[in-house]
């Protein structure tokens, strides 16, 4: 019985996880002005849900605080309420309080603070002009419930009536009652009444009740109106210890006083039968099921039943269920929109998907040095089981897929608490929430978007009065928006604020230490420098963004996604986080090529084009020593790709032209352009290209270490490990290397 | 089977923890349960179980279609018109339980529920 109690609350869980963003989603429209009453009951809905599951566990905390919350939405739904800034920043905190009482009972978070609930629950309670209710003690145990709130956990125990069936009764109670026709258009039945009154009865009891049909009103057959009721009943039963009160009996009665005349008198002498002229009276001797049967008996003539269809629903309701089939549709029914899958399973799905990529390019391997490749027949079955297992590969991933929706709204209370702890009006919007993601990917998201976020506030956007007096509106904008672009996901993190001061980001990297002196950057590679580790400008740590964390950690675990980040700064108008994520952990698209005797994967995304370069004419070498090659007309970073990974030299145990790259004899090398998102460029010496493959990433960091330079590894078709290069680290360190200014020559040079 | 004895109940709430409860208390006591999610799913539900359930307990306040409307919907199907709905519902309003009552609302058990409660008033309609 736990265990369904436990699956319940994992259910209850899982709602809350809905509907707080729903909540959340819901008071962002309202804000906006865009509201319908649609919007107004869904948010209604959420924390009336919440309450309603809180209270079957029992969570007196949530439950008190969500009947509070949903009193103070329900003045809003009824129209009382207008719902203006002040009020819906209320509903915003108060929702942060809700989650986070969530939280708490999940155990996922910290209890909240009795005072913190208790300054919610009086806000709350001021918009429904209710603060006279609020006690001045802060105690959340003793919240006011409004006295038409009590909670109450569901007992689950039995519901058997075992009180001992006691001594007569010191007095009866005389029940009569006579149903309205309307009794009946609702559903109802003087028989359950009847048996209703049964029922009050201890178990063993029920002879002492005494049932009365009166029928005297009821007319003569031919001139019978069918859609009408005629019958009366007079009930006595005993009151007291083995017998009921007039309240239960009341109680019984609890539906339909508004379809009956009823009246409830209590004689004290004892009188058995009371019998009226011409009625049946309950034979005292009769045993349970007799009356039961009687009370059916006495039913003598259905009042309203003439009508065939009637007397069938009638029927069916009355009798348990006939012969018809146990049809099961109705619940299939329910299910057949969607499931709820296990996400271990569909991990295992995912990993089982990776082998068989590898599978299935180890079957190629070995059939090419077979030599069997020829055989056209077995080429095409092959190509089959390529794409099918391409297609179960993207089949999973999409099941893994969710929209960032969660993760983005979420960012609405990151925004709003920064704000207010900066003192700053900041309204974060949200494009694009609809885009889908690898599930590991949106978990891993929120950490650095918070982070990202709160930096944005805290460093991006101005004071309202400094935006003012630069003609900006006094609330700032941050928009944060996703999209896919080629195979990947884009996620943009762009403020409306000052943008980045890069001088004085210069002067800071110089005094740090992080570059030297004198040296000549380009706008985008200073800015660059606020991801470099030690980096942080900020004079005052501040409360929000400062906690220790600079941006070179938000950067790392971004990489870590195999995600990058780059920045576009306009100072004046603002700063662009562009994070440019995988749509999976899982899978790539790789680039086999050879180096010194390895073989790595770059990843196709990052490969811009491969070209061959003449080592004394399109090589330059720049005054510190490093390379550039000149491809169509643009001066880009070489990387000696053994030489930058410090593979061992012998490994191909030959004749080695310059620093790695094979350079035909004719001084002829392989260079492979790659590009990062922002658009920055370096060329990879290479032996050659092998292949184009789709490879299984393998983390190298949960095997081994982090390497510099390289991402993750794979196994390929022929069972070998493979390395699989960062590209992007590649670049930025290439370029970093290099005088921005001696390059612009060279290729002034070139040109 | 022994389902066939079982009395049928439909619950209509857009709250799957709620409908949990529902489903475990109702279970627990005897019942046979089937579900649906809101007003526009608790009509399929029902035109297409087989039995028809003896019993209905719905929400008030449920997405797309309300407890009012469903109660409405239900009762204009004459094979459905006499079947007995119970609101479940924390709404205490008066004047809702007397809407819900003249659309033809069987009774009326308030948000949160105790299971005997519960049990008490389906055996209540259906004895």
């Amino acid at each position: 019985m736990g265990d369904v109690m436990d699956d319940i609350l994992k259910i209850f869980f899982e709602e809350c996880d809905e509907l707080l963003p729903e909540l959340e989603r819901g008071l962002g429209e309202i804000s906006e002005d865009e509201s319908s009453q649609e919007t107004i009951n869904a948010i209604f809905r959420a924390v009336h849900s919440i309450k309603g599951g809180a209270a079957s566990f029992g969570l007196d905390r949530l439950v008190r605080f969500a009947h509070v919350y949903e009193s103070a939405l329900d003045g809003l739904r009824s129209g009382q309420v207008e719902p203006d800034p002040a009020i819906i920043k209320t509903f915003y905190l108060a929702m942060d309080v809700l989650s986070d009482l969530v939280a708490e009972a999940k155990h996922t978070g910290d209890a909240v603070e009795d005072s913190r609930i208790e300054e919610n629950v009086q806000k709350l309670e001021a918009i429904i002009g209710r603060e006279g209710d609020a006690p001045a003690t802060a105690e959340v145990g003793e919240t006011p419930v409004p006295e038409d709130f009590t909670p109450v956990a569901v007992d689950f125990g039995g519901f058997d009536f075992d009180e001992p069936a006691a001594e007569p009764p010191a007095s009866m109670l005389t029940v009569k009652f006579r149903p309205h026709s309307e009794l009946y258009v609702r559903g109802d039945d003087a028989r359950n009444l009847l048996l209703g009154l049964k029922e009050l009865l201890p178990e063993g009891g029920a002879e002492a009740m005494q049932v009365v049909c009166e029928t005297q009103t009821l007319p003569s057959l031919v001139e019978l109106p069918v859609d009408e009721a005629h019958l009366g009943w007079t009930v006595r039963l005993p009151e007291g210890p083995g017998g009921t009160t007039e309240d239960d009996v009341q109680a019984v009665f609890d539906w339909v006083g508004d379809v009956c005349d009823l009246e409830i008198v209590r004689d004290d002498a004892v009188e058995p039968a009371t019998a009226d002229e011409n009625h049946a009276v309950e034979d005292e001797a009769a045993p349970q099921e007799a009356v039961s049967a009687d009370v059916s008996d006495s039913l003598p003539v259905p009042q309203d039943e003439a009508s065939s269809g009637v007397v069938e629903a009638d029927a069916q309701a009355a009798s348990r269920p006939a012969a018809a089939p146990p049809a099961k549709a109705g619940r299939k029914r329910e299910q057949n929109a969607s499931i709820r899958v296990d996400i271990g399973r569909i991990g295992m799905l995912m990993d089982m998907v990776g082998e068989m990529v590898i599978g299935q390019a180890s079957l190629e391997s070995a059939l090419t040095r077979e030599g069997a490749l020829h055989d056209q027949e077995l080429v095409k079955r092959l190509a089959v089981i390529k794409t099918l297992t391409r297609d179960i590969q993207e089949a999973v991933m999409a099941i893994r897929a969710q929209p960032v929706r969660h993760v983005f709204q979420r960012m609405q209370r990151v925004v709003r608490e920064a704000s207010a702890l900066a003192g700053k009006d900041v309204a974060l919007v949200l494009e694009g929430e609809e885009t889908e993601v690898d599930r590991t990917l949106i978990e891993n998201l929120t950490d650095p978007l918070t982070h990202m976020l709160r930096n944005a506030v805290d460093h991006g956007i101005e004071s309202p009065e400094v935006r003012q007096a630069a003609g900006k509106p006094a609330q700032g904008t941050i928009l944060l928006s996703a999209r896919h672009r080629s195979g990947r996901i884009l996620i943009e993190i762009r403020d409306d604020g000052g943008g980045i001061n890069s001088k004085r980001v210069l002067q800071t990297a110089i005094k740090r230490g992080i570059v030297p002196p004198g040296v000549s950057l380009g706008e985008n590679e200073i800015n660059e420098l606020i991801f470099a580790p030690g980096f942080s400008t900020a004079e005052t740590v501040s409360d929000l963004s400062g906690r220790g964390v600079g941006m070179d950690v938000v950067k790392q675990a971004i990489q870590n996604l195999g995600g990058r980040v780059t920045i576009k700064s306009r100072p004046g108008r603002g700063t662009l986080f562009t994070l440019s994520l995988p749509l999976t952990l899982a899978v790539l698209d790789g680039m086999l090529i050879e180096c010194r005797g390895s073989t790595m994967v770059v990843p196709v995304s990052s490969v811009v084009e491969l070209v061959t370069v003449k080592m004394g004419e399109d090589v330059y070498t720049i005054p510190d020593g490093s390379h550039v090659v000149s491809v169509r007309g643009r001066c880009i970073p070489l990387i000696y790709l053994g030489d930058e990974l410090t593979l061992p030299k012998d490994m191909i145990g030959e004749e080695e032209p310059h620093h790695m790259g094979r350079a035909g004899e004719d001084g002829q090398m392989i260079v492979l352009v790659v590009e990062n998102e922002a658009g920055a460029r370096a060329a990879l010496v290479v032996d050659g290209v092998r292949d184009q493959a789709q490879v299984v990433i393998k983390s190298i960091e949960k095997n081994y270490r982090q390497i510099k330079g390289v991402s993750a590894a794979t196994i390929l078709g022929d069972g070998s490990v493979s390395l699989i290069l960062d590209v992007s680290t590649l670049i930025v360190s290439a370029t970093k290397r290099i005088d921005t200014r001696a390059l612009e020559a060279i290729a002034e040079r070139a040109a | 089977m022994a389902d066939e004895q079982k009395v049928r109940v439909l619950t209509v709430d857009d709250s799957r923890t709620m409908q949990g409860v529902l489903r475990k208390a109702l279970s627990e006591a005897g019942y046979d349960v089937i579900q649906g999610g809101d007003g526009v799913e608790g009509l399929e539900v029902l035109e297409q179980a087989d039995p028809a359930p003896q019993a209905i307990i719905t929400d008030i306040n449920m997405p797309r279609m309300d407890g009012f409307q469903f109660i409405e919907a239900v009762r204009s199907r004459e094979a459905f018109a006499r079947i007995p709905i119970i609101c479940l519902t924390t709404e205490t309003d008066e004047e809702k339980k007397s809407r819900a009552r003249s659309l033809g609302a069987t009774g009326w058990i308030a948000k949160p529920f105790n299971a005997e409660k519960l049990v008490w008033a389906i055996r209540r309609v259906t004895a």
